[in-house]
């Protein structure tokens, strides 16, 4: 039996998985990471954290695939996306804090960027200028007086997480096409940096690794960091990985993972759409086998809606206390926008927040929380009608995964939103895990090809579209207008230059 | 010596209350009688006229068993406006229910007649806005059922409440109250016939209208009270409110008042009687004897808007709610639009749904709680600027059961940028009531050193700037909850 190890550093954890030529999972390791929120809307997390907790998960399991003489022939890294970190050159040692991609202290900057950029920026990178882009996180970091001269002087580096893993297992400053092309900074057609990009905004080109295929040469980990020399034979960006691991490996598989917030991943093979309609192209994944392209959309808030109405608003214990709490609610006309990060794709709205409309004498925290979960499903559905508009590709099938797709209520609600089935693989936990897993096995030849690999992979259970088409309409239409009274708050902070660009020009 | 006292009716809507007060407004003896009510069907909305009475008896002999040998001068009534009660000249038995001022049966009668031209008619004569609220359509459905009987006699409570004490001699009613029926002349002080016309009521067969400063006629009859006690005041009760707070802050007679309960009631005196301002009412606030015209915008849900989210968020109401809302030193961006049933005063805007928005990840139930208390001060304000664009009044009286958060009245003064003066008694218009009749009876109120409002000030650090940005972000929040944009408010009427 031969077996492939995965590292899976995700931004609320880093977890090893090892798993089986069977697609069994052997053994696993998870360590929790933090995330800091030092100031306003600054969202940080430690390298250091993430690489020594990434170290010790891998050990953990290195030590029971040794003990149970199941020792993986190679390892798959799979990762969070678009965080920002600098390293030392020579000792590849992490300096100061990791940018999070949920970071928004760049938000009015490029609020400032948009007029001139936005466009350009979409033509060049296939993706949207947000925040949320590791060249944006840079400049803001080269703002440090004295890390702008040390990479001037070319004594420190950027890794996105993939990147700094990487450093640290294998003393290796490489990344790969999937995680390129979400971080804001790569010509797609090129498959290289976007030069103008960063010197417009000041960063060294120099500071970014070379980029490579997902199966490509990302070395050998070292012994004396995991006590075992294994090659690297995937690097895959967690949401691409997912699609590949829910079995979305054929154009057309779309997969919609619910963390913190959702992303939907649409494999349209390798078509470059003219027109993106708000949505971001990325790279599937560049193999030997496959050159894949998807569509991909983000809904910041949703996993994180629910930790708020748990948290912050007490409606409710715990999100094992969602469906029952939504099934118990009587039909109101709420509808929550739960925008609580503003708008990603399709609307690019990073100053509007979340908003609830219609509340009435007789609202009920149940109606609360069925409406922010209603909200949930009516973003993804505003998701998969832009995918459809972008590729001219009806989406049949929405397979899901991440926490809240364990809630049947939210997976109904959003098979009768979106007109479509809903499935939810069996254990869709590992997703992520499986599709890097996949694609490492693939190039080692522990598979022949991605539908041997994926025979194991079945259906938990299916939601069928029950809405009839006008209650469909209605309660989409009221969507839409909820979502057109949400945006283009605060209009007037955007008009304020923020001090980075007045430096940047 | 013994001090003479006034015996200080409050008829409300959830209670009756009898107070023994004196000439410095301290409460000497009081009772209370809780009142149910019932809503037969959706948008009907009753009470028993009976217990309306038997209620107010049983307050009465409550406050007197406390204070057997008080030396009552008179009487004086505040009672719940525009509710109203039928009954049998001969008996004094009620006929059917007293129906409340919140009964919607009105609603398709009022629609009926709600043609551009009737309701500039009744805007310009009675200074209101057609609406089932008021007294017209009530009286209306009484007289269709009952009309044929010619010993029917029917008003608002106070002129129930009179029939009652006086033991059927005086059929009467406070020209304030009348003013509240849609039924009167604003300007001319008197019942209108174009009005009646319109409504299908007979104006003879209404009260006599009087002014709101006695002697009304004297006690017969009535339990547990010696007969020949004059009434010497009427007000309803907003307006006994007003009087009350002015008794009770002489310094500042003459400025508005803002009262904090389930909904909000906002009255600025104005010089003329009718002054169109949008989106809030002209009224006769009394005549005592010379007539006192005030702007009224009422306000539909202010402490209910609070209570509903102390609800949703699971704290106690009250107390709990304005100390989970304190412990957030903002609500930065988030904002409560209570239109959890349309909006009132001064946009009337039925259409304009609650909203809760600018809510980021960060967002505390805390600061949930203070946009809440913040919704009830940008009401108010909405209706103080309507009424009072120029900025005219320095200060504005606060009255009611909210005005004991700290934080609501501080957040008042700030976002008015007046002084606020919160009184400290909780039966303003019971003693606004007596302070009246002490005045019919000769006696000058001279409130006592505890009975003086607080002062309370705009803080220092709470600038025009912040000021104005915390209006616009409420006015935007508005707009957002559909109202819409305009220059003046009350575009939409009810």
């Amino acid at each position: 039996m031969r077996h492939v190890i995965v590292l899976d550093e995700g931004t609320t954890s880093a977890r090893a998985v090892l798993i089986s030529e069977r697609g069994e999972v052997v053994a696993e390791a998870t360590r929790k990471l933090a995330i800091h929120t030092p100031a306003g809307l600054c969202v940080e997390q430690d390298p250091a954290e993430i690489v020594a907790s990434s170290i010790a998960v891998l050990r953990e399991v290195l030590d029971v695939a040794t003990a149970e003489g199941c020792e993986p022939e190679c390892l798959a890294i799979t990762n969070q996306r678009t965080a920002t970190a600098v390293l030392d050159a020579n000792t590849g040692t992490p300096v100061g804090s990791m940018v999070s991609w949920q970071d928004g202290r760049a938000d009015e900057f490029v609020r400032g960027l948009r007029p001139r950029w936005a466009a350009r920026f979409q033509e060049v990178t296939r993706g949207n200028l947000s925040a949320s882009n590791v060249a944006i996180h840079a400049a803001a970091l080269l703002q440090d007086p004295e890390l702008a001269r040390r990479a001037a002087r070319g004594d420190i580096v950027l890794a996105a997480p993939d990147s700094l893993v990487l450093m640290a297992l294998t003393g290796r400053h490489l990344t790969s096409t999937s995680n390129a092309s979400a971080d804001g900074a790569m010509d797609f057609d090129r498959r290289d940096w976007w030069t103008d990009w960063l010197d417009h905004l000041g960063v060294p080109r120099a500071m970014f690794p070379p980029i490579l295929d997902d199966d490509g040469d990302f070395g050998v980990t070292l012994g004396s960091v995991l006590g075992h020399e294994l090659p690297v034979r995937a690097v895959v960006a967690d949401q691409q990985a997912a699609l590949f691991g829910q079995g979305g490996f054929r154009p057309g598989g779309v997969k919609c993972t619910h963390g913190t917030g959702t992303f939907i991943d649409f494999n349209i093979g390798d078509r470059v759409p003219p027109v993106l309609h708000g949505m971001d192209l990325r790279v599937a994944w560049n193999t030997a086998f496959s050159r894949t392209n998807c569509i991909e959309g983000a809904s910041l808030v949703s996993g994180s809606a629910i930790e708020w109405l748990v948290d912050d608003m007490r409606l409710l214990s715990g999100p094992a206390d969602v469906d029952d709490l939504c099934r118990a609610a009587t039909p109101s006309g709420l509808v929550v926008v739960p925008a609580l990060a503003g708008f990603a794709s399709p609307h690019w709205d990073s100053a509007s927040r979340g908003s609830v409309l219609g509340l009435s004498r007789h609202t009920s925290r149940e109606q609360f929380v069925e409406a922010t979960v209603t909200g949930i499903a009516h973003a993804v559905v505003d998701l998969l009608d832009a995918m459809w508009n972008a590729s001219g590709v009806a989406p049949a099938v929405l397979t899901v995964d991440g926490g809240l797709s364990r809630s049947d209520y939210l997976q109904q609600r959003t098979a009768d939103l979106a007109g479509i089935p809903v499935e939810r693989t069996a254990d869709a936990a590992h997703a992520t895990a499986r599709g890097a897993a996949w694609i490492a096995g693939i190039a080692a030849g522990v598979w022949p090809d991605a539908e041997t690999a994926a025979r194991g992979l079945s259906v938990e259970r299916r939601f069928e579209p029950r809405m009839d088409a006008a209650e469909r309409s209605t309660r989409r239409g009221a969507w839409v207008d909820a979502v057109g009274r949400t945006l283009g708050w605060r209009a007037e902070v955007a008009e304020v230059p923020p001090a980075a660009e007045r430096t940047l020009g | 010596m013994t001090t003479e006292l006034v015996l200080a009716i409050d008829q409300g809507t959830t209670s009756s209350k009898a107070l023994l007060v004196d000439a410095t407004g301290r409460v000497v003896a009081s009772g209370s009688c809780g009142l149910s009510i019932s809503s037969p069907r959706a948008g009907w909305v009753e009470q028993d006229a009976t217990e309306l009475w038997t209620s107010v008896v049983a307050a009465i002999r409550d406050a007197l068993d406390a204070c057997p040998d008080a030396d009552i001068v008179g009487l004086a009534i505040s009672n719940q406006r525009e509710t109203v009660v039928a009954w049998d000249a001969g008996d004094g038995r009620p006929v059917g229910p007293a129906i409340s001022w919140q009964d919607q049966r009105g609603n398709a009668v009022c629609r009926e007649l709600a043609t551009t031209e009737n309701r500039e008619l009744v805007r310009l004569l009675s200074g209101l806005e057609l609406g089932s609220m008021f007294s017209a359509s009530k009286i209306a459905w009484f007289l269709e059922r009952y009309g044929s009987s010619p010993g029917l006699r029917l008003g608002t409570v106070d002129t129930w409440l009179l029939d009652r004490l006086t033991g059927g001699a005086v059929y009467a009613t406070e020209a304030g109250n009348a003013s509240r029926t849609l039924l009167f002349d604003v300007e001319g002080q008197s019942w209108s016939r174009a009005l009646g016309e319109l409504f299908g009521v007979e104006i003879g067969r209404l009260a006599e209208v009087r002014p709101s400063i006695g002697p009304w006629g004297e006690t017969w009859h009535v339990p547990g009270l010696p007969d020949g006690i004059p009434v010497l005041a009427v007000l309803g009760d907003s307006r006994a409110a007003l009087y009350g707070h002015w008794a009770l802050a002489p310094d500042h007679g003459g400025v508005g008042k803002a009262t904090y309960g389930t909904g909000s009631s906002v009255m600025l005196p104005t010089d003329r009687a009718v002054r169109r301002v949008s989106g809030v009412a002209t009224t006769l606030a009394w005549q005592a004897p010379e007539p006192l015209w005030a702007l009224e915008g009422n306000i539909l849900y202010s402490g209910a808007g609070m209570d509903w989210l102390a609800r949703t968020l699971g704290v106690a109401p009250g107390r709990e709610f304005s100390a989970l809302a304190a412990t957030a030193g903002s609500s930065r961006s988030a904002v409560f639009v209570p239109a959890l049933n349309g909006l009132g005063a001064p946009w009337w805007e039925a259409a304009a749904v609650g909203t809760l928005t600018g809510l980021d990840s960060a967002t505390t139930r805390a600061e949930i709680a203070r946009a809440g208390i913040e919704s009830v001060a940008h009401q108010v304000c909405d209706v103080v600027d309507a009424m009072d664009p120029l900025g005219t009044q320095p200060a504005l009286h606060a009255g009611g059961g909210a005005t004991s958060s700290e934080l609501l009245m501080q957040t008042q003064a700030d976002l008015l940028g007046r002084t606020l003066l919160v009184s400290r008694i909780t039966d303003v218009s019971a003693l606004g009531a007596g302070a009246l009749a002490f005045r019919a009876a000769g006696i000058d109120v001279v409130p006592a050193d505890e009975l003086v409002p607080d002062a309370v000030e705009p803080s220092g650090d709470f600038g025009a700037e912040d000021r104005a940005a915390a209006r616009a972000a409420w006015r935007e929040a508005l707009s957002r909850a559909g109202v819409p944009d305009r220059e003046e408010p009350g575009g939409g009427r009810r």
